[in-house]
């Protein structure tokens, strides 16, 4: 019999709304990104200081998972870090708002390897593998739009295969117009008051509207 | 890719220096196609007169491909997957403050859409972009797509460009080998960055492999350091895991591998994270080469153009010389090919590692 894998937690960041497992736990009012990054990461109260050297994108996946994390339902430890855990993302834009510095940096006539490095959308799995200490399965996708069932379908191959046991899925866009993330951290469980890790759920969570209106 | 195999067993590069390319008005060490490349093309570009160079690289590597196999790649069995770190990027230099439209069209997705389109594919195109190894990668994923069933066959090409936005940052980071660089040489001091487009069309359709050896593509693994973005692991312990997870996956041992493709970047961390992995894999004694300073590392493409030259070799019985090797360094055990060698070979094992800590490992079968 194959093992049935759960949804052991998850965070959605809309705007400047954090919500995790459903739950609005962080609103603040921002006039930018940056701001609200800082605020948030400040309300977590973690000493992290390689956080002000991130980029947008990876500063919004690092909040997701720390709100996630710090949410969690059950004891995080054991399961978040090591050669047994995966990350599967994707988004739309890839590194897009990083490139778009370097490239003005070009044009000025000198590079940053400090902005380069951020110019590929997989150094935001590498930050969230160095917090967690992740070693196992990673891969960025990029896509249209975010394809639930075919990532669904293959975390699960990978979880079935027994190539990892817990694995952080989602999708974590940023650009100028805009940004969304959406982290799950997903592996076995007997709980059974925990949604089952299938397509229909992450599309549930991913797209539904949370608590109350949103504006 | 004949061409490119010949090439290699002279022991020949096609890294040269473009004089005054980088912002300070430095050279440029690099393998690039020509301005007038697709002339040189045995056959006619397909696609739209719209398509990017970058497109246009990755559509004549597929058509490359096509020809060579009877495979419907039109198919809805068929799934198209792009491996790419920047794809279109050089688009941006266009326009001074990019607009929405252009920020469209140089995105992968549109990419991917456009050469699966210029092959009748109607499925939703995959786009994996794990920085250096998102060609080894996409194998790895395409692999598990069809032992899975969501497929019967799949084309994955892997495709990059020397761009200004690319070679700008590696010069930055110093990580740029003024003249040839030097695999798993003592004295190595940095990369060649190289343009290539390489395709592999996978089947699960014994019937519609034509070669009289066929590759079986085995197993693969990806991990990650966890330790650091642009540096490798400084014990080597995670591409080992990916290396035990591939070999795992393939149903063999260490002891069978015949050859290693290494990644072989020729920077001074990489070529010795390499040796000390391949030590705890159990693979010391095993021979291994780097096609880095032939053909450049061509970044997003590199994992599916080593991919192909190892299963020529595997096909052929034939091992590849370590272009611009020099002299032994100490931390690689293994011999490094330097010769071309002809000897039976079964097992080859391809690796990768990139920025943002990612390993990857690939193992290749000669059935018969």
């Amino acid at each position: 019999m194959k093992t049935s894998f759960k949804i052991l937690g998850s965070c959605r960041i809309d705007e400047n709304k954090i919500f995790v497992n459903q739950q609005l736990v962080f609103d603040n009012f921002a006039i930018n990104f940056s701001q609200f990054a800082d605020t948030a990461y400040q309300n977590q109260g973690v000493d992290y200081p390689r956080f002000y050297k991130m980029n947008n994108l990876s500063k919004l996946g690092f909040l997701a998972a720390e709100y996630l994390l710090s949410n969690f339902v059950e004891s995080p430890s054991a399961h978040v870090s090591g050669e047994l855990t995966g990350i599967i993302l994707a988004n739309h834009y890839s590194s897009l708002d990083t490139d778009l510095k370097h490239q003005q940096f070009i044009k000025q006539g000198v590079a940053s390897p400090a902005v380069f490095v951020y110019t590929l959308p997989n150094i935001l799995i590498g930050e969230l593998c160095i917090r967690q200490g992740i070693k196992g399965e990673n891969t960025f996708f990029i896509a249209a739009d975010y394809d639930i069932p075919g990532q669904t379908a293959y975390v699960t191959q990978l979880l079935n295969d027994q190539l990892i046991t817990h694995c952080f899925v989602g999708w974590v866009e940023y650009t100028a117009a805009g940004h969304q993330a959406f982290l799950a951290f997903v592996g076995p469980s007997a709980e059974a008051a925990l949604p089952d890790y299938t397509s229909t759920t992450i599309n549930l969570l991913f797209h539904q509207s949370y608590g109350r209106a949103e504006s | 890719m004949e061409a490119n195999f010949a090439a290699l067993l002279a022991n020949q590069s096609a890294v040269v220096e473009y004089p005054q390319q980088q912002l300070d008005g430095s050279s440029l060490w690099a393998a690039r196609l020509a301005d007038d490349w697709p002339t040189a093309l045995p056959f006619a570009l397909a696609g739209s007169a719209q398509l990017t160079r970058f497109e246009q690289v990755a559509v004549a590597s597929i058509q490359a491909a096509q020809a060579q196999t009877a495979i419907d790649l039109s198919s809805p069995r068929t799934v198209f997957i792009l491996a790419t770190t920047k794809g279109s990027i050089d688009l941006l230099a266009q326009e001074p403050e990019p607009s929405v439209e252009l920020l469209a069209r140089a995105s992968l997705p549109t990419s991917a859409r456009l050469i699966a389109q210029t092959f009748g594919n109607i499925n939703a195109p995959l786009v994996v972009s794990n920085a250096c190894i998102s060609g080894l990668n996409a194998i790895v994923l395409a692999q598990r797509l069809l032992l899975a069933g969501q497929y019967e066959h799949a084309v994955v090409v892997g495709a990059d460009l020397v761009s200004e936005f690319v070679y700008s940052g590696f010069y930055s980071f110093q990580a740029l080998c003024v003249g040839r660089c030097r695999p798993f040489s003592a004295d190595r001091n940095g990369l060649n960055l190289g343009e290539a487009a390489a395709t592999v069309i996978l089947t699960t359709d014994a019937a519609a492999v034509a070669s009289t050896a066929p590759i079986r593509v085995a197993g693969g693994a990806i991990t990650n350091d966890a330790n650091h973005l642009s540096g490798p692991s400084r014990t080597g312990q995670e591409l080992e895991l990916a290396i035990r997870r591939a070999l795992a996956a393939a149903g063999t041992i260490a002891e069978n591998v015949n050859v290693i493709s290494a990644h072989g970047t020729a920077t001074v961390y990489n070529d010795e994270m390499e040796g000390k992995a391949f030590a705890l894999a159990g693979l010391a004694n095993t021979p291994i080469g780097s096609v880095k300073g032939a053909l450049g590392h061509t970044l997003g493409a590199a994992g599916v153009l080593e991919a192909v030259l190892l299963a020529q070799s595997l096909q052929t019985s034939t091992l590849l010389p370590t272009v611009g090797y020099s002299e032994p360094m100490p931390e690689v055990r293994n011999p490094v090919l330097t010769t071309p060698q002809t000897k039976p070979l079964r097992y080859g094992l391809k690796t990768a590692s990139g920025f943002g800590g990612c390993n990857g490992a690939l193992v290749f079968e000669r059935l018969h």
